[in-house]
């Protein structure tokens, strides 16, 4: 936080009556800095040096609940908006205060509460961060089994908030899955106490609602032994489809593998030429996409590429389709990763049956290798601005769900969608019994600030309306923030009517992440 | 709150022109077979929509609506409203399976069928619910649904109200939510989730789609006896620890055993039941696993026609008739379940307490205990002995909160929810 709080404002002579004044801050850093989240669409303006997407007035870190609660009322009072934070690693704009008002960052509300290894429970406040919680637990011989990309740098509420995916949801699932009971203050500072059970509850409607009906602050989640054993295999199918209809046959036959990713042939490619380096593939689309161009070498020089990628992204429908035509040969099939983990006998089982099941399935053996490398930089998240943003393009990712009947069909209209506006690829991940994750990855380009937005949006539209037409749900882990929230209606149709309902009773005020969710 | 004011022959004329003449009847026959809902008419209605019709019609006379499938748990537990008329909303005309998809494996279906009736379409399709307790099989899926059984669990797949992927509402304002079927979503709050479990307070779920299964390529029942019931509880966790996931698990302690595997398992303290099911190189694997670790706690397994026996009883529809002594449980954690069994009595009201755990999850289990007596006295008193022992008796709560958010979402409070405590199937 940025120097002394000098309250100029009766609110913040107000919040001093709450939070001590070394733990609010009105400065114009912390502001700059709280100004947005990881939505790639704010990269734009910071590309163009106009930061300051959505300012907040005042950032406060509250470190008790009670703290939370008094803001809250506070802010209920006065009619001031209240955005929750915790690591701001969201995509899709959910932590951005976009009616200024108070950032309500709950970093500093992290501490273990408690666990029970005997009964594989742990309580923590939420604003500790994933890898810390992971430590936490590990040091007890525990897992959550929660492993998103973004572990170093979200929070639980974060993840609570936006109803995370780990990388290994196939066995411990996202994490609503996990809530064993929680604690949460509500927009008029009411103070609830939530525990599963068999009788009307409401994690249901806290659990996603990304802050506009409540601010969780304690949760206790169910936890699992830590694995003592763990194993990949990689395997190659000449084709999606075979790869999907393999995933569905590993998953229907009741096996329990920790991760299976498909990548389709231009995300193989990308895969391949990286070298199975996912860190390099992660930081940089742009590296990637131009080491995967054959005969330009490294040599030629970064001003030459960046030019080239650029007006090849500016025709990306056309660079889209001769991906499409020349990925399946030059990748020779779709990389799938199949990873288990648990206690070694029945790992070694279920490893072994899914093993048979992939190779029945068609698949081609392809070792350990690729699983093992996808392991070691699963986390590898660039923390700069990509360079294919600095090159003028930009590039964003869609995570949707399906059910299995659905999915090839969803796939093919997305990828329709956005081919003649973006290059596209995807992989399948997040595998259940009954469907599967998407994630999309598509890079543009366009002309100018003015375009370059229009051209954002308009991906955004097509892509999320072949989403909902396919029969498939906008978000499967991202969330909803803003980047979503205009498919919000599609999504829920009527029961949008329930969900304001819903906030004007836990948010009477309408103070909670004002702007968000469509509501 | 006011009384309904309006004839009663036009509200039921108004039904009638919804559902048709015949799905209506204000006959002593038909509306005598709610219990303390005691309503002045019964309608059947046959879609969503109808139920969304009935239910605005209901709302905008100041009607009263309890909804009611096989009334499994729901009998006798309405409270009795101020002078309001009640309408019986029954959905035992809504029994249609509307799509089995094969592919995803989800079966859509209206929530006036009966679960039993469900299973055994699925299982001619070579399908399964899953391996969910036969006696949560009397229910409707709406009752299942909106009153959750706290008996419809397996380790291996969950509770059954988790294999809702999505859910049609009809509300008192005559709207009706769909939720999205996905396998997974972040796309906001589970408005499914939110509506299950609210016994009808919220609306009535006219149809779900559900999670469905195959049916187990093999099954391996195994009855593990041990010296005491502590050491069966620690035992069943284990086994999850290490990575099983039975289908089925329950823990037969005092009183038990003989009454579930007979006399000559009578030897055994303790016996923990363990159904196996899965490829059958799997449930092999996990029978050497659990064998060994009954080994390991110092007991045997017991004959496999005991086992067998037992798993062909449990799993055959008469069971779920089959009479049952009254019953309460309640939650408890493994590091307290010790102590806990150390404080329940041996007898009780002069009968033999019987004790009993299942839906066995790595967090703990459901610690049931019943006797042989009869009565709400008998049941209250069960209670007791949960409560003295510092445990908290399921029971349907409806907090605060969500009292205000019903009257939010139903101004009129057209809807009756079930109330009272969980009384068994």
């Amino acid at each position: 936080m940025q120097g002394t709080f000098n309250p100029t404002s009766a609110l913040g002579r107000d919040l001093m009556e709450i939070i001590p004044r070394e733990r609010i801050s009105q400065g114009p850093a912390d502001r700059l800095i709280y100004s947005r989240d990881m939505w790639p669409k704010t990269l734009l303006s910071v590309r163009d040096n106009k930061p300051s997407v959505s300012p907040p007035d005042f950032i406060v870190w509250p470190e008790s609940t009670d703290e939370v609660s008094r803001v809250l009322r506070l802010a209920s009072e006065q009619g001031v908006p209240v955005t929750p934070w915790g690591g701001g690693s969201g995509v899709c704009g959910g932590a951005m205060a976009v009616k200024g008002g108070i950032i309500l960052d709950l970093k500093r509300m992290n501490r273990l509460l408690g666990t029970s290894a005997e009964d594989h429970l742990a309580s923590f406040e939420t604003g500790v961060i994933g890898q810390t919680l992971e430590d936490q637990l590990n040091l007890r011989g525990l897992t959550l089994g929660h492993f998103p990309a973004s572990i170093y740098c979200s929070t639980l509420g974060g993840w609570l908030a936006a109803r995370s995916a780990g990388q290994m949801s196939s066995r411990y699932g996202k994490i609503e899955d996990m809530v064993h009971g929680l604690q949460a203050v509500l927009g008029d500072g009411r103070i609830i106490t939530c525990t599963e059970a068999h009788e009307p509850d409401l994690i249901p409607l806290l659990v996603g609602s990304e802050g506009t009906l409540g601010v969780i602050t304690r949760a206790t989640l169910r936890v699992h032994p830590m694995a003592t054993f763990r194993t990949f295999r990689a395997y190659e199918f000449p084709r999606v489809a075979q790869g999907c209809e393999a995933m569905r046959r590993v998953m229907q036959r009741g096996l329990r593998p920790a991760v299976m990713r498909l990548y389709d042939e231009v995300d193989t490619l990308l895969a391949r030429s990286s070298g199975q380096d996912r860190r390099k593939h992660r930081s940089g689309l742009f590296e990637s996409v131009m080491s995967g161009i054959p005969g330009l070498s490294e040599k030629r020089g970064g001003e030459v590429k960046k030019t080239l990628f650029r007006a090849a992204l500016n025709r990306a429908g056309m660079l889209s389709k001769v991906a499409e035509r020349l990925a399946p040969r030059l990748a020779g099939g779709c990389l799938f990763i199949v990873g288990w983990e648990g206690e070694r006998e029945l790992t070694e089982v279920e490893a072994s049956l899914g093993h048979a099941e992939l190779l029945a399935a068609g698949g081609k053996d392809l070792g350990s290798g690729p699983g093992q490398a996808w392991f070691k930089h699963r986390y590898n998240v660039s923390y700069k601005m990509s360079p294919l943003y600095v090159s003028g393009a930009f590039a964003d990712t869609m995570e949707v769900a399906v059910t299995w009947d659905r999915l090839l069909e969803l796939y093919n209209n997305v990828r329709q969608a956005l081919g003649s506006r973006a290059m596209v690829m995807a992989h399948f991940s997040h595998a259940y019994p009954e469907g599967a994750s998407i994630y999309f990855t598509f890079a543009a380009s366009a002309e100018g600030r003015a375009k370059a937005d229009a051209l954002y949006d308009e991906i955004w539209k097509v892509g999320l309306q072949a989403v909902v037409e396919s029969g498939g749900t906008i978000s499967h882990h991202h969330g909803v923030g803003l980047a979503k929230a205009a498919f919000m209606a599609e999504e829920h149709g009527a029961g949008m009517g329930v969900y304001r309902k819903v906030k004007a009773v836990m948010d009477p005020a309408g103070v909670l992440n004002p702007g968000k969710m469509g509501l | 709150m006011g009384a309904t004011t309006r004839d009663p022959d036009l509200i039921i004329d108004e039904l009638a022109a919804i559902v048709g003449a015949t799905h209506v009847s204000s006959a002593p026959a038909d509306v005598d077979s709610y219990g303390g809902l005691e309503p002045f008419v019964v309608v059947w209605p046959g879609s969503p929509t109808e139920v969304a019709r009935v239910l605005k019609v209901c709302s905008e006379n100041w009607v009263v609506v309890g909804t009611a499938g096989y009334g499994a748990r729901a009998q006798g537990h309405w409270p009795v409203s101020d002078g309001r008329l009640r309408v019986a909303l029954d959905t035992r005309r809504m029994t249609n399976i509307l799509d089995l998809d094969e592919v995803a494996l989800t079966a859509h279906c209206q929530c006036g069928i009966q679960a039993r009736h469900l299973e055994e379409a699925l299982r001619r399709q070579g399908l399964t619910m899953g391996p969910f307790p036969v006696e949560t099989q009397v229910s409707t899926l709406g009752g299942l649904l909106s009153a959750p059984s706290p008996t419809a669990h397996s380790p291996q797949v969950g509770w059954f109200e988790e294999a809702c992927l999505a859910a049609t509402i009809a509300q008192p304002d005559g709207t009706l939510v769909h939720t999205r079927v996905a396998p997974r979503k972040a796309a906001g709050p589970d408005l499914s989730r939110f509506f299950i479990g609210s016994r009808g307070g919220l609306g009535v779920i006219t149809t779900a789609t559900l999670r469905v299964r195959r049916l187990p390529e093999a099954e391996q029942p195994l009855a593990l006896g041990v010296t005491d019931m502590a050491t069966a509880g620690a035992l069943a966790r284990q086994l999850l620890v290490e990575g099983a996931r039975p289908a089925r698990v329950r823990i037969l302690g005092s009183g038990r055993v003989t009454v579930e595997l007979g006399e000559s398992a009578s030897d055994s303290p303790a016996v923990v039941m363990v159904v196996l099911a899965g490829p059958p190189a799997l449930v092999e694997a996990e029978q050497r696993l659990a064998e060994a670790l009954c080994r390991e706690a110092g007991g045997s397994k017991l004959h496999a026609s005991l086992a067998e026996r037992w798993w062909a009883r449990h799993s055959a529809w008469k069971d779920a008739r089959a009479p049952r002594p009254l019953r309460a449980g309640a939650r408890v954690s493994y590091s307290r379940l010790p102590e806990v069994l150390e404080q329940l009595p041996a007898q009780f009201k002069r009968h033999p307490l019987m004790v009993w755990c299942e839906e066995v999850t790595l967090q703990g289990v459901t610690l049931w205990i019943a006797s042989a007596g009869k009565g709400r006295p008998v049941r209250t008193a069960l209670r007791s002995l949960l409560l003295d022992a510092g445990l908290d008796p399921i029971r349907f709560d409806f907090p605060p909160l969500m009292d205000e958010l019903r009257q939010q979402l139903d101004p009129n409070e057209t809807m009756v929810i079930m109330e009272g405590e969980w009384s068994g199937s």
